[in-house]
């Protein structure tokens, strides 16, 4: 079984495809309403994406997104900037999600990764996981952990891939 | 020479992130690796002495993955190295190699996966794989896994394998089987005529069997266990609610002192929210539903079901310094957890607003009578108990009632204060003899101030307040950051107070500063951090599963990357 | 038609999917092995303590595996590790053995954490120790096999002068290849003390008079025995014979005393054979 694996792993890497790719894998996961949901449906009509993974167990997450929904209005007025906040709590929490979401009054596209399986493919070790997305869905930059005024940061490159000064 | 191999696999893992932008701009390889390493060194006022290391002066876990994707087409590896464990996590762990491996085809239609994965079926209660690294847990099934899509709104899933097991290679009859069939119809998507309507519904339905041989010569073992589950989530405007009921057939093993009593678990919530305000309650019970693929074992490992326990994580060190942990056995328990933001303007709400949180929680084992007049309860190789559906027994497990405010107080200062009182059975949770319950007070402040636009400091003070176990604590910390790249922290964990003895254990703690310096760099999604100092020893839990972490002291480094 | 196989695919799936057995009382099965000396006998190491809440109920699984083999299950509890630490005045009993903290050690049993056992020292993959709820499958794989050495065990003990001489004579009943060491120890029973116990059927919390079964006091010839064999090992019919001679430790109960003696492979520890004799009738 390994060996075939392992065989395969390696004659896929020897092939080279035509596909076009996004750097946005496709795998389902839920929305907040617990619909099924293709990652590979994130867009926002060519404008820049943030996309952000986080926790009801995680304190800067919840800070991070605290700071987004602050500016969200005027970014979103910039720059038509997208923001999805994808929740990776399990099943233990996942009911307290919307709950939280409206009570903190986030106005985020909200996804449900209950069992990591968007997290694995995105490569995110630890949350704060903020990844910046252009238009044609490839990944701009990327960040872990959050601190206070990072938000400003990530605001200047959101504007420069909208083309605003 | 391990240490060697795991550095040229590093080396090489790097390596394709330069190798990937040259093959070809249609397919993508990435993937991230992660080290955790610890420097241990003895530190006696803590209690511990050359002969508690032992000689293991080292701890290293790390993993790296690649994926590669070309179309349809995904493969992907794992490396993963614990040369040896940090300490706290399972020795068996130690090795190295590629536990995961696997190839996928992914279609609107239908999703084949070969090799290992990971799957859940709706709130997992009777199918969850999954891996959490800090805890060393993986459950993952090896073997193969399809999702067929026949129509709009419906999905069915199948999956057949074997589990993760650390290191110990399947072989046959070495451990169980599992099989398992999903099917979720989103009714919404399905059914044209609901497609505008209000009311949201989806429903779901799930079964689950495993195979392990039966060669016990004490007891007659099923060898075929069935479990199956129903699910049905329904929204209406701002109310939602979901429910599952998960029923599983005799099962004895090691868990439930081989008793042949069916298991069930029962898991609802009900909320409502709109802008500004959230309410959520939420309803479990648990009888007899711990789900192995095998029968002998105990402990985190080859769990089929997962039971997710149902009150609020928390986030800071002195109010989850003793987290709750799912009881499979039996447990029936509610939460309630209000969240509301008063608003900018109004007389509480100030300036800027005030968020609010209130949450209780409590969890009590379930009342079990004999099963017939000649049994006591648990007897193995019995029906084991009767338990009414709706009883509650008096015994309480946990009890976590907090209140959180979260204060914006003006453009650079920003607080967060928490009060917390919990109770905690130490025996059930823990597996201690002769502890009392723990009754705990617990307060905090947070607050973060924006000394500019890139530059904060946060402080952390903590108090708890309890007679039992190791008794009171205070922390403190105070973390300087330069935004978004640097920070740097000290903090200082106190316990004191403590005189108290348990029967057999006359160690007496003395009053220990655990304190620690640490920092870090993070730049784009590498992070690295560095933290010396000591760690008290305690209880790491994520979703339902806990690691105990003995205290330790030395130096932390955790390196983490992606590409 | 095609419908009509999609459905019956399902079906099959569902039936396969979903199989249970469903088992009838009486759970539990009788009737155990001969306790023929030419098949081979089976010991339990039961790694236990005082303090540790899950041994009660581990001790309790080893005696139902005797009870249903009978003389061809040969039970050792072993106290080590921090489980077994005395401490007065609640532990008064350190049943701690010089030999059981170093197999202790040796196994990673206490790294592991207790109770654990190890049946005739077989090993999967390096691990030698098993739960509590492994035990009865594990024995029973192993309890039919072929005995390829027989001990003849013979104890003369003195009442009044407390001497015990002891004699084991091991025949090899077929050729074998490598080092064999034979090791002989001294096992007590019916000890009472302290033990913290978590399985309601059993006992309180706080069981004060627990009565502690087979307890490892001591080895006869030092912690990894004596060699029998050198690596060329011995042809069939080969008989080695082995005498030891001590005087019985002052606070033992003399009929609860019993000696077990094994022979094992020198290079994996694996017993191929194990005995029982107590010292009074």
């Amino acid at each position: 079984m390994k060996k075939i694996v392992v065989f395969l792993f390696l004659a896929a890497i020897g092939m080279s495809g035509f596909a076009q790719q996004s750097d946005i894998p496709s795998v389902t996961i839920k929305t907040i309403k617990g619909q099924n949901f293709n990652t590979s449906d994130i867009s926002n009509d060519g404008k820049p994406i943030i996309l952000s993974f986080w926790a009801l167990w995680c304190k800067p997450c919840q800070k991070e997104l605290d700071a987004f929904n602050e500016h969200y209005e005027t970014w979103q007025q910039e720059t038509g900037v997208k923001i999805y906040a994808v929740s990776i709590d399990d099943s233990r929490s996942t009911s307290r999600v919307l709950p939280l979401v409206n009570g903190k009054g986030w106005e985020f596209e909200i996804l449900m990764d209950v069992n990591g399986d968007f997290k694995r493919a995105m490569n995110v070790n630890m949350i704060p996981h903020t990844f910046l997305i252009d238009g044609n869905g490839k990944i701009v930059s990327q960040h872990t952990s959050y601190f206070d005024g990072a938000e400003l940061e990530l605001y200047e490159k959101v504007k420069k891939i909208a083309g605003i000064k | 020479m391990k240490q060697l191999y795991f550095l040229v696999f590093v080396l090489v893992l790097s390596s394709f992130n330069v190798f990937g932008q040259g093959i070809s701009d249609q397919s993508r390889i990435n993937g991230s690796f992660q080290i955790d390493g610890q420097f241990y060194r003895p530190d006696d006022a803590i209690g511990i002495t050359d002969s508690v290391i032992a000689g293991r002066k080292v701890g290293l876990n790390g993993f790296g993955n690649i994926t590669y994707t070309l179309g349809s087409f995904t493969a992907g590896l794992r490396y993963e190295a614990y040369l040896s464990p940090i300490s706290g996590f399972d020795p068996a762990q130690e090795g190295n190699g590629f536990p995961f491996m696997y190839v996928a085809y992914n279609s609107e239609l239908i999703s084949v996966t070969a090799g290992n994965f990971y799957e859940q079926f709706g709130n997992g209660l009777i199918l969850r794989s999954y891996e959490e690294w800090t805890l060393g847990y993986d459950n993952a099934l090896s073997g193969i896994k399809v999702v067929y899509r026949p129509y709009k709104g419906i999905s069915l899933k199948g999956i057949y394998g074997s589990q993760r097991y650390y290191w110990e290679k399947f072989e046959r009859n070495s451990r169980g089987i599992v099989r398992g069939l999903d099917a979720e119809i989103d009714l919404n998507e399905t059914v044209n005529s609901l497609s505008g309507s209000n009311l949201r519904v989806i429903v779901g339905a799930s079964a689950v069997s495993k195979y392990q041989r039966d060669g016990d010569p004490l007891y007659h073992l099923p060898e075929n266990v069935g479990a199956f589950a129903g699910r049905i989530n329904l929204g209406a405007g701002k109310f939602n609610f979901m429910t599952e009921y998960a029923h599983k057939i005799n099962d004895p093993s090691a868990m439930n002192n081989f008793i042949y009593k069916n298991g069930h678990a029962m898991l609802s919530s009900l909320s409502y929210s709109q802008k500004g305000l959230g309410v959520v309650l939420q309803l479990k019970r648990v009888d007899n539903m711990s789900f192995k693929s095998d029968r002998g074992v105990s402990g985190n490992v080859l769990d089929i079901g997962f039971v997710p326990p149902i009150n609020r994580t928390h986030s800071y060190s002195l109010t989850a310094r003793y987290p709750y942990a799912t009881q499979p056995n039996g447990e029936m328990g509610f939460q309630l957890q209000v969240n509301y933001k008063i608003p900018k303007g109004s007389l509480l709400g100030g300036k800027y607003g005030t968020g609010i949180a209130v949450n209780f929680s409590q969890v009590n084992d379930i009342e079990r009578n004999p099963a017939n007049d000649t049994t006591p309860v648990y007897k193995s190789g019995t029906m084991g108990y009767k338990s009414d559906f709706i009883k509650v027994s008096d015994h309480v497990f946990f009890r976590d009632f907090n209140i959180e405010l979260d204060k914006k107080l003006s453009n650079s200062w920003k607080a967060v204060f928490q009060y917390m009182n919990q109770y905690f059975d130490i025996e059930t949770l823990q597996g201690k003899t002769n502890y009392e319950p723990i009754k705990a007070h617990i307060a905090l402040a947070d607050v973060t101030w924006r000394m500019s636009s890139m530059r904060s400091l946060r402080m952390e003070l903590q108090g708890m307040w309890t007679q039992q176990d190791k008794g009171n604590w205070t922390a403190a910390m105070v973390e300087f950051a330069i935004s978004p790249r640097w920070f740097f922290a000290i903090a200082d964990q106190y316990n004191f107070g403590n005189e108290k003895i348990s029967l057999g254990n006359e160690k007496i703690i003395k009053p220990n500063h655990y304190y620690t310096g640490s920092f870090g760099y993070t730049r784009e999604a590498t992070r690295l951090a560095f933290t010396f100092g000591r760690q008290a020893e305690g209880v790491i839990c994520v979703g339902g599963v806990c690691r105990q972490v003995p205290a330790s002291s030395g130096l932390s480094i955790s390196l983490t990357t992606n590409f | 038609m095609r419908r009509f196989l999609q459905l019956s695919v399902v079906l099959f799936a569902l039936s396969w999917i979903s199989s249970c057995d469903k088992i009838e009382p009486p759970y539990i099965q009788s009737g155990g092995g001969t306790g023929d000396n030419l098949t081979r006998k089976v010991l339990l190491e039961d790694y236990t303590g005082q303090r540790c809440v899950n041994c009660p109920a581990a001790a309790k699984v080893a005696h139902d595996i005797q009870e249903l083999y009978g003389p061809k299950v040969v039970l050792m509890g072993i106290h080590t590790g921090f489980f077994a630490l005395p401490g007065p005045p609640v532990f008064m009993l350190d049943l701690r053995t010089e030999a059981g903290e170093a197999w202790d050690n040796h196994f990673g049993i206490s790294t592991a954490g207790h109770p654990k056992g190890i049946i005739n020292r077989t090993s999967k993959g390096g691990v030698y120790f098993l739960s509590p709820g492994e035990w009865s499958t594990a024995t029973a794989a192993i309890i039919d096999d072929k005995a390829d050495i027989k001990i003849n065990l013979l104890t003369d003990y003195d009442e009044n002068s407390r001497q015990l001489n002891i004699s084991v004579s091991s025949t090899f009943l077929r050729t074998l290849g490598g080092a064999y060491t034979v090791q002989v120890c001294l096992v007590e029973d019916s000890l009472v003390g302290t033990q913290f116990n978590n399985d309601a059927t059993i006992g309180p919390a706080v069981i004060e008079n627990y009565v502690h079964r087979h307890v490892l006091r001591g080895t006869v010839n030092g912690i990894w025995g004596e060699s029998l064999t050198d690596e060329s090992g011995a042809v069939v019919g080969t008989i080695v014979d082995k005498t030891y001679e001590m005087n019985l430790n002052a606070d033992w109960k003399a009929q609860h005393v019993s000696v077990v003696a094994w022979v094992q492979r020198a290079s994996n520890l694996e017993l191929l054979q194990v005995e029982e004799v107590h010292i009074l009738p």
